[in-house]
């Protein structure tokens, strides 16, 4: 089989599919990456079990085969010299020469039958299927996927939790500490019901589905999660936990609520930050009728910034982890932002002006 | 891999079987038994069986995944095993631990098989331990080991525990005759000799053939006699894929020149082969002699079991044989 490939057309595929290769795995195939061409168009696919990419790009027309090519192809493209590719694959062997201008290189590829077939969701094994904008998912993910935990101790926190009712489908990510629920809108929906995704593969799809004005097919069946949009697929496992109950942790009463700049605040929380100390990044907020004063002290020193407010409700004083707030200001998008109190040593939750259905709930320190 | 492929393992099958079938699969087993017993081709067969598309209770070996797990490329079928002759470190079971919380890739379990967990170190059985201790649901363990007393008794505890016992010559045969291997009478016999009741071991010899493993045995003790540097030897060793089978027989050269020692008659060995001759051997040691020598071996085999460092041991191993050997001249006596 021979084709003709314009060289940074394969390149920047090849980007795309090349963070789902493992960089070590027992099955040696895994290690690289699958070339499909059915003639007229050319599909890349890479898979470490867990997460899967593949990219579908149309090329004139060539001859039609299979071969998996060792991962190194990655950054072999990106070197090359030409304008054009040569691929050229021994059907017997899976030796394959690469050509471009004056550089050639041979490369030991694998039989592609025995790569994994990609998870198939068919109309018998779906269990969820929804559409949903890009830019209502990049910004649901956005403002979710931060605050999920790191620690393997704790797998179903390293997840995010999909819950789908009706033409409404929640995000809620939590690392015991915080918790962020957002929601957005989608249309066909199928049945409704939760289930667990793991976060790290979900940055993938912040990655690849940059194109806001198209809409993401997402197909679930028991164990996988399908994600493409227009010749982009995305899968991944699913993660076999149980994520706490969200609704029960959120409160529904508050004794206030303040409101001010968002842009403001944040910066005086960042100044406030620099002198708090290493491990909870402590700073004590006292909030009162029509100022919030924030205080920080530690070794080094002592500051104090003040923020105008608007505040219904009691006066309150109330110690919060300033790496947990900036998080969250960094990603808010309205203009004013909104915290609601629910006692000094009680969970407070932030929102954003712009977004009413987002939540961010964090813990307060006990001082 | 189906049940009736294997022989000799009926009451195991029938446990495995109804299990299978009445889905109360446990989340854990424990196969135990000396190296070649059949640990690994149990495990085999029952990874199989869990992650099969069209029987519940046992491999069909016609589906895709049937086809995946004969060739060990099933994505549902994690084998884990130590570095080299090492240990199984904390590192491997915190990544069983990351991949045992996702869901199954497409069958209905995902199987992990832990080979030689004797060899976890104490952190890595108890980082394993916390996963016996709240599996999750689709998670099915498979830990291979040498014995039980290896093991934590708090890992014991927590699996389903399968001594394997030794197989009679009966099934033996039968193993033998389905890896179709034409087999004269006389090297049938010897084969059974040696394999001790051990399926795995009998399969390597009968490949290996065990004539020239005898005779690489005596030329040993020939080669220890002689003023030949320890360390090649111990390297070649060290390097040696059938060590244990070697050691197998120097045990057998050993006893064959004690009982001739003694007892002075050919009929009660195995017929050496030709060319081969214990006559050097028997006039050089004694009795005392040959059960240091025994000793030293069955040290050697023992160490090998835990994680030890291969080339350091067989060499130490060595070198008390030739003090051995070297006791002989000193004392001069001999049979």
């Amino acid at each position: 089989m021979r084709l003709f490939i314009p060289r940074s057309l394969l390149a920047e595929q090849l980007q795309i599919v090349a963070k789902a290769v493992p960089s070590k795995s027992n099955l040696s195939m895994l290690e690289g990456i699958l070339f499909t061409c059915d003639g007229n168009s050319m599909t890349l696919s890479a898979t470490n079990l867990e997460l899967g990419i593949s990219s579908t790009f149309a090329i004139e027309q060539q001859e039609v085969g299979k071969v998996i090519l060792p991962s190194k192809i990655v950054d072999i493209m990106r070197k090359l010299p030409g304008e054009t590719v040569q691929l050229t694959i021994n059907p017997e062997n899976y030796l394959t020469e690469v050509v471009s201008g004056q550089s050639e290189f041979q490369l030991y590829g694998f039989n592609p039958e025995e790569y994994p077939s990609s998870p198939q969701i068919s109309a018998q094994t779906v269990e969820f299927s929804f559409n949903v904008k890009v830019a209502d998912f990049r910004r649901a993910l956005r403002q979710t996927l931060f605050c999920v935990s790191n620690d393997e101790r704790k797998p179903a926190f390293n997840g995010l939790l999909f819950s789908l009712q009706e033409e409404r489908l929640t995000l809620s990510a939590s690392d015991t500490f915080r918790l962020a629920t957002t929601n957005c809108r989608v249309n066909k929906a199928v049945n409704a019901g939760k289930f667990l995704v793991p976060a790290k593969n979900l940055q993938e799809v912040l990655r690849i589905f940059t194109e806001e004005e198209e809409t993401i097919h997402v197909l679930v069946s028991q164990n996988q999660i399908l994600l493409s949009c227009r010749n982009k697929r995305i899968t991944s496992r699913l993660l076999e936990e149980n994520f706490p109950d969200v609704e029960r942790v959120i409160p529904q009463e508050f004794t206030g609520r303040v409101s001010f700049d968002c842009l403001k605040f944040m910066q005086a929380v960042e100044r406030s930050s620099l002198l708090s100390e290493a491990a909870s990044n402590v700073v004590r907020f006292f909030i009162s009728k029509d100022c919030l004063v924030m205080r920080t002290s530690s070794k080094y020193g002592k500051t104090q910034e003040k923020v105008s407010a608007e505040l219904e409700g009691e006066d309150m004083e109330i110690s919060l982890n300033s790496r947990f707030i900036l998080e969250m200001l960094k990603i808010s998008e309205g203009e004013k932002c909104m915290i609601e109190l629910t006692g000094p040593n009680k969970p407070c939750i932030f929102r954003d002006s712009l977004h009413d259905d987002y939540l961010y709930l964090v813990l307060p320190i006990k001082i | 891999m189906n049940w009736k492929d294997i022989h000799g393992r009926q009451e195991v099958f029938r446990v495995l079987r109804v299990a299978l079938a009445s889905g109360n699969v446990a989340h854990a087993y424990l196969f135990c038994g000396p190296e070649g017993i059949g640990k690994k081709t149990l495990a085999k067969a029952l990874s199989a069986a869990l992650v099969c598309q069209k029987s519940l209770e046992e491999s069909c070996g016609s589906c895709s995944d049937c086809k995946q797990s004969k060739t060990s490329s099933h994505p549902d079928i994690h084998w884990i095993m130590p570095d080299g002759n090492k240990s199984l470190k904390i590192s491997q079971t915190r990544e069983i631990k990351r991949a045992a919380y996702f869901k199954p890739h497409e069958a209905r379990y995902q199987v992990f098989i832990v080979e030689r967990a004797e060899t976890l170190t104490l952190e890595a059985a108890n980082s394993l331990l916390v996963l016996l201790e709240d599996p999750p649901p689709r998670a099915v363990f498979i830990l291979l080991a040498s014995s039980p007393a290896a093991l934590l008794p708090t890992v014991v505890s927590r699996c389903q525990l399968f001594q394997l016992p030794r197989l009679d010559a009966a099934s033996l045969i039968s193993i033998l005759n389905a890896a179709e291997r034409q087999l004269s009478l006389a090297d049938l016999k010897r084969i059974l000799h040696g394999a001790e009741g051990l399926p795995g071991r009998a399969l390597l010899l009968a490949r290996e053939g065990r004539q020239e493993l005898y005779a690489e045995a005596v030329g040993l003790f020939g080669q220890l006699q002689s003023n030949e540097p320890i360390t090649a030897l111990a390297d070649k060793l060290a390097a040696d894929e059938n060590l244990l089978l070697l050691l197998e027989a120097l045990l057998t050269v050993l006893r064959d020149t004690m009982v001739l020692g003694s007892a002075g008659n050919s009929r009660l060995i195995m017929p050496v082969g030709e060319g081969v001759s214990l006559d050097c051997l028997l006039a050089k040691l004694s009795l005392a002699n040959c059960m240091a020598a025994i000793e030293v071996i069955l040290k050697l085999e023992k160490d090998l079991q835990s994680s030890v460092n291969v080339r350091l041991a067989v060499e130490r191993a060595l070198r008390r044989l030739k003090e051995v050997f070297e006791n002989v001249d000193s004392s001069g006596g001999t049979l």
